[in-house]
């Protein structure tokens, strides 16, 4: 194989895919809880239970389809916590997303111990008739798994409803203005709570893709830190769903690029290839950040961490 | 809705009567509102006008008394139910989304099919507004329109919602000259079609002008309510204040005309906004001891900015600043605080003090190294405390205690308290920013009367204010500022209001 020619970049691009779809489903998590208001720093741990649930679901029922529903399931139960504390106790959705964060991987890493050495067997790929057969793109992505379509559905969907129908604009409005809403008969704690809950489930989502697509076994730590990559992808992508896509095949990629230089036993320390991802998290975000700076442009929701009181004067 | 033949009033209260911890906002208040009319609600802050408004939207439901919509019995928990009887809020303080579009603001929490149609939705609100005179482009964003645009959408999102009875609340307290008129027009309009308004507001004249009824609310209670064919200005100023006291406050201190030092002397200042575009071109401003000179110009036009790199808070990219004949370079805010300057902020919630902090402490908040409140390591607090019940006392400031939020105080109470602590120190300077936006009759003459008072001992004094009846009663000597650039400037005898209207709007430079 020709190293760094056109096959090798279509390799890359496969792994970009792969690699960058948990990513994907846990930015539009996010997306859809911020768009509501509640950031939620818990990604890392979300995924982390969502992970061991498909894991063992999968072990003992032998079901992709069940393991992944549960790993949503699970998950959201887990996000409800954040949930309640953050919008009927309106506490600090940081401390509380932190607290998530350490919660899941504590928990994960407590039930998954006797699990380590088991193993189950792979999503496999299923090729789409015609679209997989053009030449490149059709390889990179039309010949993935199922959990890859879903999320293409997902960014469909999720777009469609945040930008053209009114359930979408409600949403929006939670994460500007919570108070207005209110004012117009709107009830803040209902969509909120479903904004936080159903995004806890795609994070659940993405976590089940480690053990099902990616590795197929168990360790503690599974996601080893990329749901706090998927926390920056949902600044990095404007909170929109079309370019969490782009952002998180761009962070695919980044470690894909990381594990084949590894594997290619190309001289530069391991340490610094596994620091390439995040280097880049900061780097990009820091960009973004200074851009909009400039042009004034303010795109994240206005509301967004902040709890709702009812404003009683007296 | 149509009112049937016999049903006299669209709105009816009787005793209603709503109480907080503490103070009785509502007490067994009654009131009528006719089909067609203009009932004007008048009274100081703290009158019960805006508790008796959100009664009436189903923000807080009564404690005792009965509404009637169109004749018929109502029971209001949320805003939800007032709307769908035809009633409809316009907020003093916008309800509005920046992010999001005119349209999309106005569709909130309406009813809508679950995939919206935009082009049809921005159609019907185009329409909408074409017949009130609401012109305002559905497509554009919140953030792009100015205070008078975003005001129409506030109306326009009421209507859209079919509300008969309209409550206006203060709604020309944040309006230039130009768009009260146009305000007017569209009052007018609604009337003409079948609307019923409720119109909250201090500013007399206007208040004589447009209503037919006029009802003085005070303390809770509703002192009168008038025809406006048989009332006028001074009876209800009267029957508001509940005493004398206020005629005396009125009167403005006669015009001192001395040549003093120059206090403060700008040549050529040139600033920058926050996103790095050039707001301030040039301007050249002097100041003298004894004199309050008068910064006239519509919001925006970069007379916050003058302000700022005044008080140090931004730095100046060129020009000179001479203050007291030493020519500073780049200020800082502790050393104009050094150098004796005051600022009234015109977000007086935000920069003016701290909301969550207790008045005792935001009287502190130059302070704190004063030697009187900070002993060896500690706060003396019950020092500070002392202090607080003085200026409180001195100053005129209702509040339960010192000891609670200064964020939950009326607008009046909140400039008081501005007020008391910059003039606690030995002042040589004062910016006042729009010092008395939307405060009541009584907390305004109390500024104004302290400003003036400052005055004739000494002070210079900087006034920027879009007001221009406040103009004319406050300054000696009068600038108007246009786009970033001083258009004009006279001292006050010269000038008249027509004229400065015009050049504020940048059609006349002087």
């Amino acid at each position: 194989m020709e190293t760094f020619g056109m096959e090798w970049i279509v390799l890359i691009m496969v792994a970009a895919i792969k690699m960058g779809t948990p990513l994907l489903f846990g930015t539009l998590g996010g997306v859809i809880s911020e768009r509501g208001g509640v950031i939620n720093l818990g990604m890392e741990g979300l995924m982390l239970v969502g992970a061991l649930t498909a894991f063992v679901v999968d072990l003992h029922l032998d079901s992709k389809v069940v393991a992944v529903m549960c790993a949503a399931l699970a998950a959201g139960l887990v996000t409800t916590i954040h949930a309640i504390v953050c919008i009927s106790l309106r506490a600090n959705q940081i401390a509380s997303g932190l607290a998530l964060a350490m919660f899941g991987s504590g928990l994960s890493g407590l039930l998954g111990d006797s699990l380590i050495g088991k193993t189950v067997e792979s999503l496999n790929n299923l090729p789409i008739p015609l679209l997989s057969a053009i030449p490149a793109i059709g390889t990179i992505f039309f010949n993935q798994d199922m959990m890859v379509y879903f999320s293409y559905l997902c960014v469909a969907l999720i777009w469609f409803i945040l930008f053209k129908t009114t359930l979408g604009l409600n949403i929006r409005s939670m994460g500007e203005a919570p108070e207005v809403c209110d004012a117009l008969g709107l009830s803040v704690f209902r969509y909120r709570y479903g904004c936080v809950i159903v995004g806890g489930m795609l994070i659940g989502i993405g976590g089940a893709y480690f053990p099902l697509v990616l590795t197929s076994f168990w360790v503690d730590n599974l996601t080893a830190g990329r749901g706090w990559i998927a926390v920056a992808l949902v600044i990095f992508a404007f909170w929109h769903p079309v370019k969490a896509l782009l952002g998180a095949y761009l962070f695919g990629a980044a470690i894909a690029l990381q594990l084949r230089i590894q594997a290619m036993g190309i001289a530069i320390p391991s340490y610094f290839l596994e620091m390439f991802p995040y280097i880049l998290t900061i780097a990009v975000l820091t960009i973004v950040t200074i851009r909009n700076n400039k042009r004034g442009l303010s795109v994240m929701p206005a509301a967004l961490g902040l709890a709702f009181f009812r404003g009683e004067k007296h | 809705m149509q009112t049937p033949p016999h049903q006299p009033f669209v709105l009816e209260l009787r005793g209603i009567t709503k109480a907080f911890p503490g103070i009785i906002a509502n007490d067994h208040v009654d009131f009528t509102l006719k089909q067609g009319e203009i009932h004007t609600i008048l009274g100081e802050n703290g009158a019960g006008k805006s508790t008796l408004m959100n009664v009436i939207a189903g923000l807080y439901p009564p404690e005792q008394g009965e509404i009637l919509v169109f004749g018929k019995k109502v029971h209001f928990t949320n805003p939800r139910q007032s709307i769908k009887h035809g009633i409809g809020m316009v907020h003093q303080h916008f309800m509005l989304i920046r992010n999001h579009t005119v349209t999309e603001n106005i569709i909130l929490g309406t009813p809508q099919r679950f995939k919206l149609d935009f082009r049809r939705v921005n159609e019907e609100i185009r329409r909408l507004g074409e017949k009130y005179g609401l012109t305002v482009d559905p497509q554009k964003k919140i953030q792009e329109l100015s205070v008078g645009e975003q005001q129409r959408v506030e109306i326009l999102k009421v209507l859209y919602r079919g509300a008969k009875i309209l409550i206006l609340d203060e709604p020309t307290a944040v309006l230039t000259p130009q768009e009260s008129e146009a305000l007017y027009q569209i009052i007018e309009n609604m009337i003409q079609k079948d609307h019923s308004i409720i119109f909250i507001s201090h500013k007399m004249k206007e208040v004589m002008s447009l209503s037919d009824r006029i009802t003085v609310l005070g303390r809770g209670k509703v002192l009168g309510t008038f025809v406006k064919e048989k009332t006028d200005a001074q009876e209800l100023a009267k029957i508001m204040m509940g005493n004398e006291e206020i005629k005396e406050l009125l009167v403005s201190s006669p015009i001192v005309h001395r040549t003093q030092e120059v206090v403060l002397q700008v040549e050529k200042i040139c600033a920058n906004d926050d996103r790095g575009y050039q707001v301030l071109s040039e301007v050249d401003l002097e100041v003298r001891a004894g004199q309050i000179v008068g910064l006239a110009g519509v919001s925006g036009n970069g007379q916050a900015q003058l302000a700022e790199v005044l008080s140090g808070i931004r730095p100046m990219v060129s020009g000179t600043y001479t203050y007291w004949g030493e020519k500073l370079k780049a200020p800082t805010v502790s050393d104009m605080i050094a150098r004796g300057l005051g600022y009234i902020p015109e977000d007086r919630k935000r920069y003016g003090i701290a909301g969550s902090l207790s008045i005792s402490h935001n009287f502190l908040l130059r302070d704190h190294k004063n030697p009187q409140f900070y002993g060896q390591q500690f706060l003396n607090i019950n020092k500070m405390n002392q202090y607080a019940r003085i200026k409180m006392q001195e100053f005129d400031i209702r509040a339960a205690s010192e000891k609670i939020q200064a964020g939950v105080l009326s607008g009046g109470n909140i400039q008081k308290t501005i007020l008391a602590r910059e003039s606690s120190r030995a002042l040589k300077f004062l910016i006042a920013s729009q010092p008395i936006r939307g405060l009541d009759v009584h907390a305004t003459a109390f500024i104004q009367k302290v400003i003036l008072q400052a005055k004739s001992e000494g002070l210079a004094v900087l006034l920027i204010t879009e007001d221009l009846d406040e103009l004319f009663l406050m300054s000696d000597h009068i600038y108007v500022i246009c786009d970033g650039k001083m258009v004009g400037h006279m001292p006050k005898e010269e000038a008249n209001i027509e004229q400065i209207g015009l050049m504020m709007t940048g059609v006349a430079v002087s």
